[in-house]
């Protein structure tokens, strides 16, 4: 067979459409996974995809059974190559978008092509497993468009559509199964907490805080201007200086890194719980915090209430009993004047542990000061003294230590990020025998004007101390407070540590306020999303639905009336759906007929109602003989609507003399 | 529109007062005719389907012939044959029966589907085609075949295909007893047949026949004609739907029952008059049964569909 020479435009219009539909909405799909998948998996899907695009454009032929099935082993085997497992979420779906591109090998049964849509779909919602925002779930609505393109253009089998026919018709079947969609999203019952339980991906990098502290640790995340969380403050919100965000608290020193060891522990049995003294009024807030695959949940200092499912160290470190793999919400309540454990004296081996080698040219220090000063909070005066005097610089390129950090910070260097200086402060107080710990979290937060919430990023991340004085327990020392201006090397770091210094900085010019003012419209849509959308949960909607339910007067729901009210939704919408298309069926009854359907009712009341199957004709002929007395009205009636209706030319004003001629019509 | 009602109401008393009793079914065959469609007369032996024939070849003063058609009957037999005239030294064409106005294709299913095919081709084309030559069929040109009940012993049932290329399928069945006291104490019908005089030229024919589609059909006409259509295709009582032929049909004879009864326009009771005769032989239920009384049931389903 000889085929005439054929461009490349002219084989994608011989090409089977819904097929190309497909290989389309396939290739869309994998997308937002690709900055997740190895180049081990993206590059034999691509080449796969590539080759079933080729065979649609008779290019190339599909692979018989044998290379299909060594294609299928070599696939299994680079997956396990590139994650070492062929389980988990990362693992699954690099075996799930390789296998989706091998099956399109052997698509050639109706069959086989339903399941390739299918897997397209499932590829969809395995995005959501990674990313929830809301510019992926746009995306994600557009590939499930697509998808449901091919799947349109398939059923309708060979007949060839009018252009975008089919994509017409995905998108209205799409936009009528919304309002289902969205009753299932409101009403359908919701299990407490996470419907599955992720399994711990080893892989997978948390952003923020991490389980342990040294050097260089938290300057890194100086620049991610990622959303650690945000909150929404109920009452006023603290001033600036005092809002700091608790997070992991570390006691034990290695002489490079700072750590916990309870961390190690498995929550359960908490220790008994620190003494807490509140003073002034509490602050309370809802915390939005975004998934960081760590435990900690994070409140400002001091937090007076315990979340749900998460228990609170004995560092007041507040512990989620699973790691946040997803986006959270919880109230909290704070008292920002707090007294913390005043009366009874810590644990003198657990805040007093020095490596025996660590720094000790900042143990000679510090003994220094301990001869000189009886006072615990004197000496602390004086370290935070030293730190003030001494050409000490707030950095967020801190140089190389390789020798001993803390040393090499506090006598060579003096150039740190927040981490040098805590770690530094708490080890000049416990060689000087003064309880201390280091204390990570996030200072400050800005607010959002558009929203009224406020935004704390990874680059807001901090690490203070903590230091225990006899009469007032443990209090915050920020060594990093007492830098001077001057020696802040960056703005946004001078903002955050001495915002009422950052005022004499030179106001931002138009651009930067309007590429912030941007900034601050699309991360308040995020938090509405986040809010409504993505933490829509049990407890929000037991409220909708208690708030619907009071409404119309009743109380005490369950889930039978949520599956209730669910079902009944879903069928009115259903109904709603179907009532235009049944219509359509019956014709629409303009003025002559429904003049007529008049005549006939009439003649109806005197027991002669009209068979649907009759014409005009054979009905006023059995009038006729009904009703002899009325011949010749129900003949003229007759016949003017056979003339108005069947009739080529009706007369002018025939529909005026019908309508009165049914008017004075008395039967 | 009145003159062709005065010439229709005459056609029609004429043929009456040979077939006696039966003047429903002469003016159908009327309105096929004048719709230009080929008529199948299916009914029992001796109830006067070839005295129909007749008559309407007669009154409407056409040329006719007439086919028996027997088991042995071959096409030759309808279309005609070559000879070889030793004179002329030459082969002649000797036209056959078919060659005339008005074929009475008389006992059509007594033929070999062979014999039947050979006439059937003729009504779809117009036109036959014998060694090789395509020669023109004159115009007008009808068939009116007469067929027994296809359970009688000896017949060929003519296949669905064929059935479709007539427009009409009536029956006649029994007189009634006046109508057959008036038959048995008359004159001889062939007497009478001999004495009847065509009351109409090929001239006025073919103006009636032009005026049939000219017959206004309103949408709302159409609208019932397509909830038949789609009645027949959607309801689970039928095997089959009917084609856009049997639609056409139903248009083109309720045109002409329109214009017989003259007027300008097509009614419902006009589509509906016609129904059972253009769409009897072309259903097919959906449960076999019974042939007959099958396509009886399946009309009466068409013919309850609502009028919008």
């Amino acid at each position: 067979m000889k085929h005439p020479p054929q461009n490349l435009h002219q084989r994608l219009r011989r090409a089977n459409h819904p097929r190309l539909w497909l290989l389309a909405g396939l290739a869309l799909s994998f997308i937002p996974h690709l900055p997740r998948l190895p180049l081990l998996i993206i590059a034999p899907s691509v080449a796969l995809l590539v080759w079933r695009l080729a065979h649609e454009l008779a290019l190339v032929a599909l692979p018989g059974r044998f290379v299909r099935g060594l294609l299928t082993v070599l696939a299994l085997a680079i997956t396990f190559t590139a994650y070492h497992t062929l389980f988990g979420r990362e693992a699954g779906v690099g075996l799930l978008v390789v296998m989706s591109c091998l099956k399109l090998m052997e698509m050639q049964q109706p069959r086989d092509i339903t399941v390739v849509v299918g897997l397209g779909y499932f590829v969809v919602a395995t995005v959501f497993l990674f990313d929830q925002s809301i510019l992926i779930g746009l995306y994600m609505m557009l590939v499930v468009v697509v998808l449901t393109t091919a799947l349109t253009a398939f059923n309708r089998g060979t007949a060839q559509p009018p252009r975008w026919l089919n994509l017409r018709q995905a998108g209205q079947m799409l936009l009528q199964a919304a309002p289902i969609a969205l009753l299932l999203f409101l009403l359908f019952p919701r299990i407490p907490g996470p419907l599955w339980n992720l399994p711990d991906d080893s892989t997978a990098a948390g952003t923020g805080l991490s389980d342990s502290m040294s050097p260089g640790k938290i300057s890194q995340l100086s620049n991610n201007n990622a959303v650690a969380f945000r909150v929404q403050f109920d009452t006023k919100p603290p001033p600036a200086t005092l809002r700091y965000w608790r997070g992991p608290v570390f006691t034990y020193f290695d002489s490079k890194t700072w750590s916990n060891p309870d961390h190690q522990r498995r929550p359960g049995a908490p220790y008994q719980q620190p003494g807490f003294r509140a003073a002034g009024t509490a602050t309370d807030y809802t915390v939005t915090l975004e998934p960081h695959q760590q435990r900690w949940l994070f409140a400002l200092d001091l937090p007076s209430r315990l979340p749900l499912r998460s228990t609170l160290s004995r560092e007041f470190e507040l512990i989620s009993k699973s790691p946040v793999y997803q986006l959270r919400r919880y109230d909290m309540q704070s008292y920002t004047d707090y007294q913390l454990d005043p009366a009874s004296p810590p644990d003198q081996f657990r805040y007093l542990q020095l490596p025996n080698n660590a720094a000790p040219r900042a143990r000679q220090l510090a003994r220094q000061w301990r001869n000189r000063f009886a006072n615990d909070a004197d000496i602390m005066q004086q370290a935070l003294q030293y730190f003030r005097q001494q050409p000490f610089y707030y950095t967020r390129k801190p140089p190389l230590m390789p020798g001993d950090p803390v040393d090499e910070f506090l006598f060579d260097r003096q150039r740190g990020f927040c981490e040098h200086y805590a770690s530094a402060f708490v080890v000049l107080m416990r060689a000087a025998r003064i309880p201390a710990r280091v204390v990570t979290g996030y200072l400050g937060g800005e607010t959002n004007p558009l929203g009224d919430y406020f935004i704390v990023r990874q680059s807001d991340a901090h690490a203070w101390a903590e230091v225990w004085l006899s009469g007032q327990g443990w209090v915050r020392v920020d060594p990093t407070a007492v830098i001077p201006p001057s020696r802040v090397e960056d703005s946004q770091d001078l903002q955050r540590i001495a915002p009422e210094a950052a005022l004499t900085l030179a106001p931002p010019g138009w651009a930067t306020r309007a590429w912030r003012q941007l900034g601050f419209g699309v991360d308040n849509m995020n938090h509405y999303w986040n809010q409504w959308i993505i933490n829509y949960n049990d407890q929000q909607q037991m409220a909708l639905l208690s708030g619907l339910f009071s409404y119309l007067g009743l109380k005490n729901i369950d889930w039978r009336d949520m599956v209730g009210v669910l079902a009944g939704g879903v069928t009115l919408v259903l109904v709603a759906l179907a009532l235009p298309l049944l219509r359509f069926r019956r014709r629409r009854r303009d003025a002559i007929t429904a003049i007529y359907t008049r005549f006939c009712r009439k003649l109806a009341r005197r027991g002669l109602s009209r068979n649907p199957a009759e014409g005009p004709q054979d009905f006023a002929l059995r009038a006729i003989l009904a009703l002899p007395g009325n011949a010749s009205a129900i003949v003229d009636i007759s016949r003017r609507y056979q003339q108005l209706r069947y009739a080529p030319r009706p007369p002018t004003d025939g529909l005026r003399h019908f309508r009165s001629a049914v008017r004075r019509f008395r039967p | 529109m009145t003159d062709i009602k005065a010439v229709i109401d005459t056609l029609a008393a004429r043929a009456s007062d040979v077939v006696l009793g039966k003047e429903h079914e002469i003016r159908l065959s009327l309105a096929c005719l004048l719709a230009r469609g080929h008529l199948l007369i299916e009914d029992l032996p001796g109830v006067g389907k070839t005295t129909l024939a007749h008559v309407l070849a007669k009154i409407l003063g056409l040329e006719y012939h007439r086919i028996q058609f027997t088991s042995d009957l071959l096409p030759a037999d309808i279309l005609g044959v070559s000879i070889f005239e030793k004179e002329r030294g030459d082969f002649r064409f000797l036209p056959g029966p078919i060659f005339a106005q008005l074929i009475l294709a008389d006992e059509v299913n007594r033929a070999t589907p062979k014999a039947q095919s050979a006439l059937l081709e003729a009504m779809e084309e117009g036109q036959v085609t014998i060694e090789g030559e395509t020669r023109p069929l004159p115009e007008p040109f009808f068939v009116i075949a007469t067929q027994n009940p296809t359970h009688q012993i000896g017949t060929f049932p003519l296949p669905e295909s064929q059935l479709d290329r007539f427009l009409m399928r009536i029956s006649l069945g029994y007189p009634n007893p006046r109508a057959e006291r008036k038959l048995l104490t008359g004159q001889d019908r062939r007497e009478l047949l001999k004495d009847l005089q065509p009351c109409l030229d090929s001239a006025q024919l073919a103006r009636i026949q032009t005026a049939v589609p000219q017959v206004h059909v309103a949408d709302a006409l159409l609208d019932y004609l397509q909830a038949l259509l789609h009645s027949s295709r959607q309801s689970s009582h039928f095997s089959v739907g009917l084609s856009p032929r049997a639609g056409l049909s139903l248009l083109h004879s309720a045109q002409a029952w329109a214009l017989m009864a003259g007027r300008d326009h097509v009614l419902p009771e006009d589509v509906q008059t016609v129904l059972p005769h253009v769409v009897g032989h072309r259903l097919r239920g959906s449960n076999g049964g019974d042939e007959d009384t099958n396509a009886d049931a399946l009309i009466a389903k068409l013919a309850a569909v609502a009028i919008p």
